[in-house]
């Protein structure tokens, strides 16, 4: 299978905060999605895929190459999106991009001229008169003109409003599919997930929670909801996380078709969970209502890559 | 007579390039209105109208039955901000600024606020510039959230702030609604927050409002029909609020299912359209206002 | 509310207050080491007086560095109110730092000030003129522009100042400049001189008071036309 980027056992400790274990694969024509809470790691894993920071330990392979050898020529075949940039405000759009070709070898002049028509960005515009919206398409316009293989952005639909953010998504879809490129974006917005992501990497203080296609996500990740009389030490543990009410208790299950079989024949709702969701109460987890990510519950999605 | 937190009537304010025109809405007590629109609608300029940060060159804007110029000071004490802009002092920590905003509110509660800033995990004593995005939007929402405001006014409140926090916050939103009949004017982009609390939904889109509905009516009356350019001609009229041709086909929004299935027939598929689908269609080819 | 709104504007800019406090407090002994038996009570007390109004200035602009203007325009306070708070603080600030001022005068070993001049009411009475009428001059432009407006004064200020000393260079002596400066301070010696007569002290109270209210009735009528 040929990866466009690999991951494994990624380690890397900041004062007050660790990134451990972190492993997932991207393979070539797919749209892979990132998130967590803030302050997660997303941000930390996408810098050390960039090697603008070195792991402790751990392996990271992009476009074939070591990134720990090979930063700057991956580099140059990343396209890299990190919020509306707020540099160089006073630079025309095509002064800008004059600046950004000289770091790019395989920089296509007429194509980002072509796509800067399309994104409706006047050539001779200042970035300081351009909405937050249009900066934001500027800087994609940027990544897509050095012929990049991989796009990476940094939560790019913050602050945008939906029609923009619907806009970047549909160019996303457009871009891989060619086969051979693909893009790994984060986000907080998870609706934005569920509509063009093709796999779905989940971490959550620092550690890996899962890294599937969303179609697994879907079919293993689920809610169950029952009276609280239901709840005992067993299927605690079985849950990733329990939100209790008064009366009630909502759960998420990496495993829907155990819990099926558990509760099979008592009064519980088993529904799918949306990606929101399964932040949310896994979000509980944390606060010991619940197993972790490392302890307990079956964990088939772990640090895989799709079978 | 219904008790209306806030009536908005006719207001008119221009900038060069940009024009607020006859902006009318109303939102009763105890209720949560979601405003949405493309970004340079309007909506932090109704809401800076709202709070007289600007000043309106026509209209009027009830809040609780006072207008909003002529009992300037005691509107605003009722009433907790939440901007979209940074408009705290950037060296200042959240204790200097809890110090010197105290006094001007009548019902600051010290205890609300204590809950409030160890719940969301603030650091009291970090000067403001030295707080993530999120920290900073949490800093201004603890400061509207501890006066006992009877009107929450909040531009784009979750911004930068994960999933688990926003679904939280609503969370308390609701509970300030139900339990003690709060009313929340809510600006976002995020749809997804106001499909799950809001009661109204008011669009604004190039200055105009384009509609102020019932959520409710909203996501069950109005449809997306899918399939050609037959459908789309077949809709022709006023219930027909947007058009969008892609690659896979034509997207027709009505604001009436059952007038669109009868004109296009028993095999019509019309499927329940989310927020962000209505704002997206009807900012684009061929939307009209309702 | 007023006192709010000054303590808002004070407590936040405490550090601000301070530091530049000092420092005015070091240039006025220095000032005082440099002029030497040069340096008349009257030259004294208008120059301190003078320089005594950008310390609440330097703290009202805070707001306008950050955008804060928001913030507290949104606060429950009329814009009216905020105004007049300025206007109380500046002109309050502006004397304390002036008793600072004299206090210094007496103090500084090396100051050849006449204390029994420099604290007669005729002093202080011109001290207070001077700051009042410099408030009423600064405080409509800081309202309505913010720090740019003062900033912007400052330099066209300056810029006249050059223009006038160049021309009076190129001109010799009796020129428009140097007939101004001599206007100027003929003026200030005959109010100095006015200021020990009680009844015109009383009238004289009355201008100033009336020169505030108008003024703060102006930066009113702008600040409430400000959109934030």
């Amino acid at each position: 299978m040929d990866s466009i980027l690999e991951v494994r056992g990624l380690e890397k400790s900041y004062e007050g905060f660790t990134l451990r274990g972190v492993s997932f694969s991207l393979p070539r024509g797919y749209i892979m999605g990132l998130i967590g809470p803030n302050g997660a790691g997303k941000t930390t894993t996408i810098r050390l895929i960039l090697g603008l920071a070195r792991p402790d330990r751990g392996e990271i392979r992009a476009l074939g190459l070591d990134a720990s050898t090979g930063g700057a020529a991956i580099r140059s075949r990343i396209g890299f999106v990190h919020e509306a940039p707020s540099f160089y405000l006073h630079l025309t759009v095509a002064g800008l991009a004059s600046i950004v070709a000289r770091f790019y070898p395989r920089w296509d002049a007429g194509l980002f001229r072509r796509l800067a028509w399309e994104f409706q960005l006047p050539p001779g515009k200042r970035v300081y008169a351009l909405s937050r919206g249009m900066r934001t398409k500027l800087a994609l316009a940027l990544a897509l003109s050095h012929d990049a293989e991989l796009l990476v952005l940094d939560e790019p639909t913050s602050g945008l409003d939906p029609v923009f953010r619907r806009e970047l998504l549909e160019r996303l879809s457009a871009y891989i599919q060619d086969g051979n490129r693909s893009v790994l974006f984060s986000t907080q917005i998870t609706s934005d997930l569920e509509r063009v992501a093709d796999y779905i990497t989940f971490i959550q203080d620092g550690q890996l929670v899962f890294s599937a296609t969303r179609d697994e996500v879907k079919d293993r990740w689920g809610l169950v909801k029952g009276g609280l009389e239901l709840l005992d030490e067993r299927h605690r543990r079985f849950f990733r996380g329990i939100e209790t009410s008064a009366f009630s208790f909502t759960a998420v299950t990496d495993d829907v078709e155990a819990a099926r079989r558990r509760f099979s024949g008592r009064d519980v709702v088993i529904e799918q969970a949306s990606l929101e969701d399964v932040m949310f109460y896994l979000s509980k987890a944390r606060a010991g209502t619940g197993p972790t990510a490392e302890e307990g519950g079956s964990s088939p999605l772990g640090t895989g890559r799709d079978s | 007579m219904t008790d209306y937190a806030l009536e908005v009537t006719g207001l008119r304010k221009s900038y060069k390039g940009f024009a607020l025109r006859d902006v009318s809405f109303q939102l009763p007590r105890g209720y949560i209105m979601g405003l949405i629109g493309p970004n340079g609608a309007g909506k932090t300029t109704v809401i800076k109208l709202i709070m007289n940060l600007v000043r309106r060159q026509a209209g009027e804007v009830r809040v609780f039955g006072l207008d909003n110029r002529a009992a300037e000071s005691e509107v605003r004490s009722r009433i907790g901000f939440v901007y979209d802009f940074p408009c705290f002092h950037q060296d200042a920590t959240l204790d200097d600024h809890k110090r010197v905003i105290a006094p001007f509110y009548p019902r600051w509660s010290e205890e609300t606020f204590a809950r409030l800033v160890r719940e969301f995990e603030l650091p009291p004593a970090k000067k403001f510039k030295a707080l993530s995005h999120g920290m900073q939007t949490k800093f201004a929402l603890v400061l509207a959230l501890s006066h006992d405001a009877d009107l929450l006014v909040l531009d784009e409140p979750t911004s930068g702030l994960d999933p688990v926090f926003r679904r939280e916050l609503l969370q308390r939103l609701s509970a300030l609604l139900q339990d003690e009949g709060k009313s929340v004017l809510f600006s976002t982009h995020i749809t997804t927050d106001l499909e799950r609390v809001a009661d109204f939904i008011t669009f604004i889109r190039n200055g105009e409002i384009v509609f102020s509905l019932p959520k409710d009516q909203l996501l069950e009356t109005w449809g997306i029909v899918r399939g050609d350019e037959r459908a789309v001609a077949a809709l022709d009229g006023g219930t027909r609020k947007g058009v969008r041709r892609g690659p896979y086909g034509v997207e027709v929004l009505t604001s009436d299912v059952d007038e669109a299935r009868r004109r296009c027939g028993p095999g019509v598929v019309v499927d329940r359209p989310s927020l962000e689908d209505i704002m997206v269609l009807m900012t684009g080819e061929e939307s009209r206002a309702a | 509310m007023l006192r709010n709104l000054i303590h808002l504007d004070l407590f936040l800019g405490r550090t601000v207050l301070a530091l530049n406090g000092l420092l005015f407090t070091f240039w006025f002994a220095f000032f005082l080491w440099m002029g030497g038996a040069d340096v008349s009570v009257g030259a004294y007390i208008v120059l301190t007086s003078v320089m005594v109004v950008f310390l609440p200035v330097s703290v009202i602009i805070r707001e306008g560095k950050f955008n804060a203007a928001a913030l507290t325009c949104s606060l429950p306070v009329t814009r009216r109110e905020i105004v007049r708070a300025r206007y109380g603080l500046a002109i309050g600030l502006g004397s304390c730092l002036m008793v600072v001022a004299i206090a210094v005068g007496l103090l500084c070993p090396w100051s050849h000030l006449a204390a029994p001049k420099l604290v007669a009411p005729r002093a202080l009475l011109l001290a207070l003129t001077m700051i009042v009428l410099e408030v009423a001059l600064l405080l409509p432009f800081l309202l309505r522009f913010g720090w740019i407006g003062i900033v912007a004064l400052l330099i066209a200020l300056q810029v006249l100042g050059i223009v006038a000393l160049t021309l009076s260079r190129l001109l010799g002596h009796s020129t428009p400049f140097g007939l101004g400066i001599k206007a100027l301070a003929n003026t200030l010696r005959w109010l100095y001189a006015k200021l020990g007569d009680p009844i015109f002290v009383a009238v004289w109270a009355a201008v100033l008071l009336l020169v505030t209210v108008a003024s703060c009735a102006l930066s009113t009528w702008l600040y409430e036309r400000r959109s934030m």
